[in-house]
Formats: C-alpha cells, sequence, structure tokens
C-alpha cells in the first residue's frame, strides 16, 4: 500500500518502461510541429519536430527502447544522445502531466 | 455563412409581463437580435431599414429568455451536477462580479453570477435562460441586458462556431487586419492611429470571426458592439463580414518597427491565448477552439510586429504591415 502512493521514480526509467499519451490530452500538428492540448486543465504546449514526431506514435503504449530506436533510425544521433534526449522530453511530458507512464 | 442568430429576452415573472410587447432588434455578428430589454449604446446595431438587407442572409437562432426566479432562496446550481470550470473574480458589463461557470450534465454551460442569478446556455448555443435569484437586488434590467450581450453570449456564439479574440481591427485593401496583444500593448491606439491615417478602424477590442469555411477562408464579423468606441466610432458602416488578411501580436517598448515571425503553433497559442471568455469554456469548445486557431494559423499571415510608442509611428507602421500583406517582410530578426 505504501509502495503504491510513492510517486513514479523518474530516475528509474529503464528502456522496458512504457509510455503513451494521456487520453484527456488532445493535440493539431502544424507545419510538423504539435500543438497539446490538456482538456482537462485548459493548458496548452507546443512540442518541436522531433518531439512532435514522437508524439504521434504515443496513441498506444510504446516502449522507451522502441522510442529511442525511431530516434536513431529518423534523426542523425546515436543511441546515447537518442536515449538522454528521449528521458528528458519524457520527464517533461510527465511532469506536465501529458503522458501515462508504466514498468513493464 | 451567415447561420445568424436571433435573441429574445422576454421576462416570464408576473409582474414584468408587460414588458413583452416592446421588442428591439438588432443586427449583431450576422444575426438577428430581438430583445425585450433596450440595450444601452447598441443603437447603431439597430436593424437595418431595408428589408432587402435584412433578408440578405439568412439566420438561425438563439433565444435569451428570463424565466424568473427558481423556487427556493438561491438559485445557485449544484456544482455535484456538473464539471465545475471556472471559479473566482469576473468582469461582466464593467463590473467586478464573483462568478462561476458549471457544465451541467445535460450539457448546458451554467454561468452563475454571485448575487444576481445565472444564466445557462443549451448544448447547441440556441437559447441562453436566466434564472434571477429570488433575493437578487444587485442587477437592474440595464444591467442585465449589458451582461447577457457579454459572457453569455460570447458562449453562445462560441458554441456556434464564432469565436470573438481581444484584438483590434482595420480594414486594409488585402481585407481585415487583425492586431493582438496583452491589455495595455496598444492594441486599440494602434487601430486609433492607423484609422487617421490610411485604413479605417473595424474593432477596437473585440473581433468576432468565424473560420468555418475553408473555402472562404476566415472572416471577420464586424456587427459587434465595440464598448470603449463612442456611437459614431462604431463600424456599422463597414460590411458585416470581411476576410482576415493577417494577424499581428504586438510587442511593445521596442525601439524601431520591426517584424518578426511566428511558427504556426506559435500562432495558435497567441489566438488561443486572446480568445475572449476562454476560461469558461468545456472541453468541446476548448476543442473547437483549437482548431479555430489552427485554422487561422493555418491560413492567414501571423506575425510579432514590434511598435515603439512615439510621435509619428503611424506611417512606419503601415510600409510594415503594407510589407507583410504583401510578403516581403523581412524575416529572422528578433525585436529591437
Amino acid at each position: 500500500v505504501i509502495a503504491s502512493k510513492t510517486p513514479f521514480d523518474l530516475s528509474g526509467l529503464v528502456p522496458e518502461t512504457t509510455v503513451r499519451a494521456r487520453p484527456a490530452v488532445t493535440w493539431r500538428e502544424l507545419d510538423g510541429e504539435a500543438v497539446l492540448l490538456d482538456l482537462e486543465h485548459g493548458r496548452y504546449f507546443t512540442l518541436n519536430r522531433a518531439g512532435s514526431r514522437l508524439w504521434r506514435t504515443l496513441g498506444k503504449r510504446r516502449t522507451l527502447s522502441s522510442l529511442q530506436q525511431d530516434l536513431v533510425e529518423n534523426f542523425d544521433v546515436d543511441a546515447e544522445t537518442a536515449w538522454n534526449d528521449l528521458v528528458e522530453l519524457v520527464r517533461d511530458l510527465d511532469h506536465h502531466a501529458l503522458v501515462v507512464l508504466d514498468r513493464a | 455563412l451567415f447561420e445568424g442568430v436571433n435573441m429574445t429576452i422576454v421576462r416570464r415573472d408576473t409582474t414584468r409581463d408587460s414588458r413583452d410587447a416592446e421588442k428591439h432588434q438588432y443586427r449583431v455578428v450576422g444575426l438577428e437580435l430581438v430583445t425585450g430589454l433596450k440595450a444601452r449604446d447598441w443603437s447603431a446595431f439597430s436593424r437595418p431599414t431595408s428589408e432587402e438587407a435584412w433578408k440578405a442572409a439568412p439566420f438561425g437562432t438563439v433565444e435569451i429568455v428570463e424565466s424568473g426566479p427558481r423556487a427556493g432562496a438561491r438559485a445557485r446550481p449544484d456544482v455535484r451536477s456538473g464539471v465545475l470550470l471556472y471559479r473566482g473574480p469576473g468582469e461582466l458589463a464593467g463590473d467586478r462580479f464573483s462568478i462561476e461557470c458549471v457544465r451541467l450534465t445535460d450539457g448546458h454551460l451554467c454561468l452563475d453570477i454571485a448575487g444576481a442569478g445565472s444564466f445557462e446556455i443549451s448544448p447547441s448555443g440556441e437559447r441562453i435562460v436566466f434564472r434571477s435569484y429570488f433575493d437578487s437586488t444587485a442587477i437592474d434590467l440595464a444591467k442585465l441586458a449589458a451582461i447577457a450581450f457579454g459572457a453569455p453570449l460570447l458562449l453562445a456564439l462560441a458554441r456556434r462556431g464564432r469565436f470573438v479574440v481581444h484584438a483590434s481591427a482595420v480594414l486594409t485593401d488585402h481585407g481585415a487586419v487583425l492586431f493582438v496583444g496583452a491589455s495595455g500593448s496598444g492594441k486599440s491606439t494602434l487601430a486609433a492611429i492607423l484609422d487617421g491615417l490610411r485604413w479605417s478602424r473595424l474593432a477596437d477590442d473585440l473581433a468576432a470571426l468565424d473560420a468555418r469555411a475553408p473555402a472562404l477562408g476566415p472572416r471577420l464579423l464586424t456587427r459587434l458592439p465595440q464598448p470603449r468606441l463612442s456611437f459614431a466610432q462604431q463600424p456599422t458602416w463597414a460590411p458585416e463580414s470581411v476576410p482576415v488578411a493577417a494577424l499581428f501580436a504586438l510587442v511593445p517598448r521596442s525601439d524601431r518597427v520591426a517584424l518578426q515571425p511566428m511558427t504556426k503553433s506559435e500562432a495558435t497559442l497567441e489566438i488561443v491565448r486572446h480568445t475572449a471568455a476562454a476560461r469558461l469554456f468545456d472541453r468541446p469548445l476548448l476543442e473547437h477552439q483549437l482548431d479555430f486557431a489552427a485554422a487561422l494559423a493555418e491560413t492567414i499571415p501571423i506575425a510579432r510586429l514590434c511598435v515603439p510608442w512615439r510621435t509619428g509611428v503611424g506611417p512606419e507602421l503601415i510600409a510594415a504591415v503594407s510589407r507583410a500583406l504583401a510578403g516581403l517582410a523581412p524575416k529572422g530578426s528578433p525585436c529591437p
């Protein structure tokens, strides 16, 4: 019971961690950039092209490892850079309650 | 395009039925407004004498009805019967009230004004019902009319696909040019300056926009009373619908006139930020607002306009905006 009340440990993001967009978040894409709208709180966010490309795929649950692979294949970055950028973005998305994280 | 609105305010309580006999008709935002109350300062928008002109645009119906007090000493809606969207201070018709907006389970939006009563806006935006409190003493009839044509009407119009943006606007050779900005950024001043030079003012603070017809592009609906303009300054001379040529977000306190491009996502957020009554929107309205803002950002040029407020800046601003409209604006430089 105590463990279930503990906030998700973001520093524990691992390749098997899964992430998906919260259903209460709608979005539109304009010129490759995404505008996110959190319908629950009426808050807006924008994502650049790389973030938007990742966000497009989050309608379904994705593992971080598969997202990392997408970044490596589509942007000219090595695996380590892709992982660090991915973790930073996912932390931001989670901080603003735009995604649901879950351990595998 | 002009799926207008026919609004009627009719008092239904037992003491004021005689007021039903007196009706005032107005032409507002491509709609027919019929009210049992006389809206102060709206006479510039009276129904035109020409029946041909009056019948030129088809219109739908929105009815505003005052139903009289509910049973019980208080008429405040029960938040438990819906979703609370906003609770806090609000300025209505120039006065500050404690307001609350709830989306009721039947889809109505209920805008409650402490000490007075509540407006219920139907899901389709076709009907607004005002219910006063039994102990209401806060609002007289003139104030009630002024309030009804404010936030409740904006909510109904939004539910009908027309959003009102806090913006000034001028009519140019290319169409309407809009200026948005925070309170005090100078959008009214800018429109006044340009109005005295080459262009004509279409809006001072409230711009009603319709972006539902992609083939036509976004349109500015000019028949919306501008609260801070005098009777003579109201834009009743203008066509009822004007294509929107561009929108500029004002950046005050700059050293010189300059234009700064915006991405479409930035432009979308700029429009969202300045949409009137948006804090009262429920989820469907928020989604429609996002579609509306994105449609504008997709179809018209939107940029930041750096404005130094000094004497004689008008011609420079006209030149800069004209260059932008002609697609000749230099890109990339930040506002000085």
